[in-house]
């Protein structure tokens, strides 16, 4: 059986051909921008809460290590069991790079001005492409030169320091004791490099240096803190996975970032699908113009929901066919209001009068990412209320009795 | 055999404690292409009677065989024996206001399952030949109350039913487009047969009919 009659296929074709005269009346005006409204607004919501979610899995995951390798008990690493670990490392295809690394918190200061910072200590051993920091640097050189170091852009503006300055760090040493309890080393660093990742994180309070400096000023000799270990793009999603297989010895942590991160995007996830779970309410509320739209063509058709049921149409074929009215125009105004969805995100995108706060977001700027998926299901979601809404008012059309009318008339 | 047969047909209304009986013991044979008018006066019950010649209302009692089919037994079925086998033009045309006129015609065969294109060939020959081919992309409120009349008419011919009910169908129209319907009514029946019942209070319509009938106090009498 086919899904729609010839009446109906006619009559779709006439609403489709000429929606502006079918579709698109004045009684209907309310329903319909009720509805864009509210659809534009799930949708924007969804495009800039996807764009977030995105866009910070893609500057996270492009930042951070996805696995840590440490000692189980904190210490330092020397450089032979280092070279023992790379090495078992270096036939892993997933792994795009196993980095040595000092890992220290540290404190910045620069006249009245102080960040504590995490200052990371590289092998500068390497092809400068392969550096992972490489295609965030802005400003000097990827390589910092002896008592050099590299800083985020954030932190460099907030120092107030940029090429060729010096920036004090200050340090815990564990051999400088006092009868005050321990106090610490400090060294002036000289700023040969800005990045910007736009992780703010990093930005703000990440100082990379190289491992020659950091155990110039640690005395601690060849040692490290662990391995930073980055895979291939396409192998982060088993990083989990690829974490098991890595086998360092008895004595080692092996940490997958997602220890750390993965209950963040989770988190994101849940708020991404609460929010399309209220902005819907938006869109039921503009259900309620669509069932007093429904009621309205109802009436306005009375005479002609009789005459068609003089004819021989019978009562479900005419509730189809207002339902197709209705449901078509409703249809368009929710593809209208995606598509004025992904307008408002772009101008959202690029408006310059609210940025994030990157304190609090991790990213500092606002992007969109239209998905495929989130537009069907937002789609299909409206659709589903309005259907709903729609169906309510159709029930009465059984009640529409043609002699009833004629004697009205 | 007969085209329409009403036989002992009953029918009144309840109206505040008090029975109103409308059609006592109606009886009506309609012969095939047979022109056939009911005169009375206003609130005699001939549009009652319409209606239940049409499936539209049942009786109290009594019978309407169709082709000597008893059909007022089939009421759930009333729908498709509407569409195929019965013909309505009402006083006020009843046009569906979002078809053109062409549309409008074609209506009942797109209901009755034919498809578009034959449907809108069908409905363009009828046109033609109530010369209306010139007015067939018009919608109604762009045709004057003859024009409507006669598109009315042609959708009531489209699916070839076996009697057309007309209630009133000049009711609405000045005498110039009333006696331009008269016409068109009898050339349809005398051409193609087309059996017709008229209910009308025009003395000029009843002058056209093979038969008339007049309907008081709830009893049909043949004149």
């Amino acid at each position: 059986m086919p899904l729609l009659s010839n009446l109906e296929r006619f009559y779709l074709e006439k609403y489709l051909r000429l929606p502006h005269r079918y579709l698109f009346s004045f009684s209907s005006l309310f329903m319909i921008v009720g509805l864009v409204i509210s659809v534009m607004v799930l949708s924007a919501g969804l495009n800039l809460f996807e764009g977030y979610q995105k866009t910070l899995h893609s500057v996270l995951l492009q930042s951070i290590p996805h696995i840590d390798i440490t000692h189980a008990s904190n210490e330092f690493v020397n450089n032979k069991e280092t070279s023992r670990i790379l090495s078992s490392l270096d036939k892993n295809p997933a792994i795009m790079s196993a980095d040595p690394v000092i890992n220290l918190n540290v404190m910045a200061h620069n006249d009245d001005h102080t960040r504590m910072c995490l200052l990371k200590a590289y092998r500068h051993d390497k092809p400068k492409g392969e550096v992972w920091y490489h295609k965030y640097l802005i400003d000097g050189e990827i390589l910092p030169r002896d008592n050099g170091i590299i800083i985020g852009f954030y932190l460099a503006r907030e120092m107030n320091v940029g090429l060729g300055d010096t920036l004090l760090i200050s340090y815990p040493q564990l051999n400088r004791i006092s009868a005050m309890g321990m106090y610490p080393g400090q060294r002036e660093l000289i700023v040969t490099g800005i990045y910007q990742s736009g992780y703010y994180e990093f930005d703000r309070s990440l100082v990379i240096t190289s491992t020659e400096t950091a155990q110039g000023f640690l005395l601690s000799g060849h040692v490290y803190s662990g391995i930073e270990v980055r895979l291939k793009l396409h192998y982060v999603n088993k990083t989990d996975q690829l974490a098991r297989e890595i086998n360092p010895g008895p004595f080692y942590n092996v940490i997958p970032w997602t220890t750390y991160y993965s209950g963040l995007f989770r988190l994101i996830e849940v708020e991404k699908w609460l929010i399309f779970i209220v902005f819907s309410f938006l869109v039921l509320i503009a259900g309620i113009n669509v069932i007093s739209a429904a009621q309205t063509v109802m009436l306005d058709k009375r005479n002609e929901i009789a005459i068609m049921k003089t004819i021989g149409a019978a009562s479900t074929s005419l509730k189809r066919l207002l339902f197709l009215r209705i449901g078509v125009s409703c249809a368009l105004s929710v593809l209208i209001g995606q598509a004025m969805g992904v307008i408002a995100s772009y101008l959202i995108v690029k408006q310059k009068l609210y940025h994030l706060k990157g304190d609090v977001y991790f990213i500092d700027h606002i992007t969109m990412h239209v998905s495929l998926f989130n537009q069907v299901i937002i789609f299909l979601v409206a659709l589903f209320i309005i259907m709903i809404c729609i169906i309510i008012p159709l029930r009465k059309m059984e009640k529409v009795q043609i002699l009833d009318v004629f004697r009205t008339v | 055999m007969n085209k329409l047969v009403a036989s002992h047909i009953y029918k009144s209304y309840e109206d505040s404690d008090q029975k109103i009986e409308v059609l006592r013991d109606v009886n009506l044979e309609v012969m095939p292409s047979e022109l056939v008018c009911i005169t009375g006066k206003s609130g005699c019950g001939k549009s009652t009677l319409m209606h239940i010649l049409g499936l539209l209302d049942s009786p109290d009692a009594g019978t309407v065989l169709l082709n000597g089919e008893e059909v007022t037994s089939m009421m759930p079925d009333a729908p498709s024996i509407r569409t195929r086998r019965i013909g309505f033009v009402f006083q006020f045309h009843y046009l569906v206001d979002d078809l053109t006129a062409m549309e409008n015609v074609a209506l009942p065969m797109l209901i009755a399952g034919s498809a578009k294109g034959k449907a809108m060939q069908k409905a363009a020959e009828l046109l033609t030949w109530l010369d209306m081919q010139q007015r067939r992309g018009h919608y109604p409120n762009q045709l004057s109350g003859g024009e409507q009349q006669r598109v009315a008419l042609a959708r009531a011919l489209v699916n070839q039913p076996e009697v057309v009910l007309a209630d009133e169908p000049t009711g609405n129209l000045d005498p110039e487009h009333s006696s331009e319907v008269y016409h068109i009514i009898k050339r349809l029946n005398e051409e193609f047969n087309q059996t017709f019942i008229v209910v009308t209070h025009d003395p000029q319509l009843a002058s056209f009919a093979d038969s008339c009938y007049t309907l008081s106090g709830g009893i049909l009498k043949r004149n």
